[in-house]
């Protein structure tokens, strides 16, 4: 069967050699930074797995309608980590997010799509939750905070948006709940543009700030393929100049801010400005292992990932800061300390 | 005897599979075409069979419990460590892939035995960088750090910078055999009735049955553990020679072997050392001029062979020994050129660096990989005719209608008995399905004639095309050794499609 994009990379499926540097990293051989490979031990579920089950499905001998196909293309973070490792650059992104589409496009729903189609059809996000505080949509500096902090951590929001006016700033936020990751994460295309080019009508002529990285992500692959000029930023830019705090963090990379947008030393600048010391993870930046936090992967692979963090955080023994509201809610399960940049 | 593609009906699929995980765990088996599509073979142009299980043993009491469950149902079992390009890895008849990787502990290093007991999911990277702690080392090929070391070392000349003189890294290997009971070799043998043997000797006094296993591809048991020789990382230099022919370049891999002044050395064709210092910078693709189809005729900014060899020992002895490279370069009509290409070519400076001085195995290589590997010629090839080989084999795939990129490299084995040459020839990315198969018989060709004309001994056996043809082309030899396949695996269980390949169609019959 034809995927949707297979027109792209097809001739470079046939060129991966299963080095594994999609699975251990040359940097650090000694270490697993695929997070489904780490769960799971066969490398039908890392990258290379993943251009392997493209080429099978192109050339039809497995069917998006196998028993496990959904586990198959969803036993994964999409932490691109695989994506930044391969040698030879092999197309395990596109093949990853083709693989989604055809399953989703198939009819075929895993029990996380449906929870997350549910919420949207019941209040219009993917958390199924109403809004609880009310903001200004009018400032100097467009925020879009997305539906992670609008519904789920809004006194981090409020927060947030008091230390940008003592700074003499005027916050504008941008109350669209949801920028469409969740369907993007999961391979529903339609739904993913029809919502994101609605939200990018309101970012033009303006410098929009993003709290989530999934957002941001989400938003700028959209403008990338589109070929949309907007200049879209982190709002962990504005956390420059903020008042001084005392701790100790061990910080964790969100693979979304890190691996897809590269901003790896941006938090870790913030943080130090700020006067707090950062301690670093044993596998970071390039190769931080995803915490399990993001839309649509398999649940018991989140869980997995994020015992995986605790039990490495406990080892630490300090707490954990992260950038990403996703991060911070899969982590906050395990009872354990999690400070969101916005809010130190 | 398992002869062809086992057909399984779904009540006995479901059995055995149940039966596999009450052996390793639910969540070690797989078991659906989807699941276990990634494990069908390459990604190579080659087809792709299709297993019916792979399963991931934690440890060797698994793996026999698993041969007894094959050996009952008359299941395939094809053992599987990194699994890269070879034929081997191809589970052709279907049944059990058994994957190793999980089973990645190092065992010991034993620095003053001067050997490390690994088990097959080790990986070289890994493992390189834990000798390097303890001031040791491994050989290490230009393979990716990620694979497995065992799986190499249990093919010829995958881990081409050795020691001279020195075949096999393998010292002793433990093997599951068909029959589910478990075989130690070398010294180790003896640890069937001594408690404290250990793995300090390749030789027991007997016929060595180790040597049987390389090459084997798992079609005469399943290694799970092997004990590799470890050697001291002593203070490395790396002089570079430029020659500007082939024939010199042997010459002086000959003079420097056989001289005992370096451990390993390699002769890199001009248009591999400018494709490596492309990848080095640029991590993949290769630079318009190896694209010309003139291999004969390097920019005149660039040596058309550049020898690097592995040296290293005491100061004192390397210093002198760096004299010695220099006068016998220049009496072989090269030139010493490691400042020039350390300048000029910074990236394939490093390259050379990592693996010939350092010994750490880098992933450089596999940006260029990909289509090419199905057109490798690969020998090991008498010295006298080696360089008419290179000539001949150069003018052969020039004139075929492929569209590539030429280019080689060379070592020296067993201080120049024999030469190994890998053509390796890279094709576009870009190209067509066919052009690929069109390049696979180029290769059939290009190995037909390399052997009949140049003593070329093809090192890797050719992919699905000849059923044993190459083995019995050895006479008795191959005679004894499929006596032996039949008197180990009577069934013909282990990797019987691979068997089938090397043994012939003779295997099957009584």
């Amino acid at each position: 069967m034809a995927l949707s994009r297979d027109i792209d990379y097809l001739p470079y499926l046939y060129t991966c050699n299963k080095c594994r540097s999609c699975i251990h990293p040359e940097s650090q051989p000694s270490e697993t930074i695929c997070p489904a490979f780490l769960y799971r031990g066969f490398i039908t579920f890392s990258g290379c797995g993943k251009l392997y089950t493209a080429q099978g499905l192109i050339e039809g001998k497995i069917s998006v309608n196998g028993e496990e196909m959904g586990d198959v293309i969803y036993t994964c973070m999409n932490c691109h980590a695989c994506v930044l490792s391969c040698p030879s650059s092999l197309p395990i992104k596109e093949a990853i997010r083709d693989l989604k589409e055809t399953f989703y496009e198939s009819g075929r729903r895993t029990e996380e799509m449906k929870k997350i189609l549910k919420n949207f059809e019941k209040s219009g996000n993917p958390w199924g939750k109403k809004i609880k505080s009310k903001f200004k949509e009018d400032g100097d500096a467009h925020i879009f905070p997305g539906c992670s902090y609008l519904y789920l951590y809004p006194s981090t929001l409020e927060k947030f948006i008091d230390e940008l006016k003592r700074k003499g700033l005027s916050p504008g936020i941008i109350m669209d709940g949801c920028c469409g990751a969740p369907f993007l994460e999961i391979g529903a295309k339609k739904e993913f543009e029809e919502r994101v080019s609605k939200l990018i009508e309101r970012f033009k002529n303006k410098s929009v700030y993003f709290m989530d990285p999934h957002c941001f992500w989400a938003v700028k692959t959209y403008c990338d393929e589109n070929g949309i000029d907007l200049e879209l930023k982190s709002a962990i830019e504005l956390l420059k100049d903020f008042s001084p705090k005392e701790g100790e963090f061990v910080y964790h990379d969100s693979c979304k801010l890190g691996r897809f947008l590269g901003q790896y030393e941006l938090p870790r600048e913030v943080l130090k400005e700020r006067g707090l010391k950062v301690y670093e993870m044993e596998l970071n930046r390039k190769n931080a292992v995803c915490c399990g936090g993001n839309w649509g992967s398999n649940e018991e692979l989140k869980k997995f990932l994020r015992k995986r963090m605790r039990d490495e955080i406990r080892k630490i023994n300090k707490d954990i800061v992260v950038a990403c509201p996703l991060c911070r809610f899969n982590l906050e399960k395990e009872k354990i300390r999690v400070f969101d940049i916005y809010e130190i | 005897m398992i002869s062809k593609r086992i057909k399984l009906t779904k009540e006995k699929k479901e059995r055995i599979k149940r039966a596999l995980q009450n052996i390793v765990g639910e969540k070690n088996v797989l078991s659906t075409p989807e699941s276990v599509y990634s494990y069908s073979g390459t990604g190579m142009v080659y087809p792709k069979y299709m297993p019916d299980f792979v399963v991931l043993p934690p440890s060797v009491e698994e793996i026999q419990k698993i041969v007894k469950l094959a050996v009952q149902y008359k299941l395939p079992i094809t053992p599987s460590a990194s699994a890269t390009q070879e034929a081997g890895i191809y589970p052709f008849f279907g049944g059990i892939v058994l994957d190793l990787m999980k089973m990645d502990r190092i065992m010991e290093i034993d620095v003053e035995r001067g050997y490390a007991v690994l088990e097959p999911g080790v990986r070289i990277g890994d493992f390189a960088m834990r000798l390097r702690e303890k001031g040791t080392r491994c050989t290490v090929g230009s393979f990716p750090p990620s694979i497995s070391v065992i799986g190499n070392y249990l093919q010829v000349a995958v881990n081409s910078h050795r020691s001279s003189g020195i075949l096999h890294d393998i010292l002793g290997i433990e093997v599951v055999l068909p029959d589910g009971e478990i075989m130690r070799t070398g010294s180790m043998a003896f640890s069937h009735s001594i408690k404290n043997m250990t793995w300090h000797s390749y030789t027991n006094s007997f016929p060595d049955i180790t040597s049987l296993f390389i090459n084997s591809h798992g079609t005469l048991g399943i290694v799970t553990k092997g004990a590799v020789r470890i050697y001291n990382l002593n203070y490395p230099i790396m002089p570079l020679a430029g020659f500007d022919s082939y024939r010199k370049s042997v010459e002086f891999m000959k003079r420097l072997t056989r001289a005992n002044l370096c451990q390993h050395v390699c002769v890199w064709h001009w248009c591999l050392y400018t494709i490596i210092d492309h990848l080095e910078r640029y991590g993949h693709g290769a630079p318009s001029e190896v694209l010309v189809y003139d291999p004969w005729s390097p920019p005149d900014d660039r040596p058309y062979n550049v020898v690097v060899p592995s040296m290293s020992g005491e100061r004192e002895d390397i210093a002198a020994h760096e004299r010695a490279f220099e006068r016998i370069a220049k009496e072989c009509g090269g030139f010493v050129c490691t400042d020039y290409i350390k300048e000029k070519f910074p990236g394939a400076y490093k390259f050379f660096y990592d693996h010939y001085a350092l010994h750490i195995p880098t992933n450089t290589f596999m940006g260029a990989y990909g289509e090419g590997f199905p057109m490798m010629g690969i020998t090991f090839t008498d010295p006298v005719r080696v360089s008419d080989l290179e000539e001949w084999g150069l003018r052969f795939l020039r004139k075929s209608p492929l569209k590539v990129g030429l280019a080689y490299y060379s070592h020296s084995v067993d201080q120049t008995r024999c030469v190994f040459l890998r053509m390796t020839p890279f094709i576009v990315a870009e190209s067509s399905k066919k052009e690929r198969e069109r390049a696979m018989r180029v290769r059939k060709r290009y190995m037909e004639i390399a052997m009949k004309k140049y003593g070329g001994v093809p090192i890797r056996p050719p992919f699905e095309t000849n059923f044993g043809e190459t083995l019995e082309m050895t006479g008795k030899y191959g005679e004894v050794l499929l006596k032996i396949k039949k008197a180990i695996d009577p069934l013909n269980i282990m990797n019987p499609g691979y068997s089938l390949m090397i043994f012939g169609k003779k295997l099957l019959m009584k």
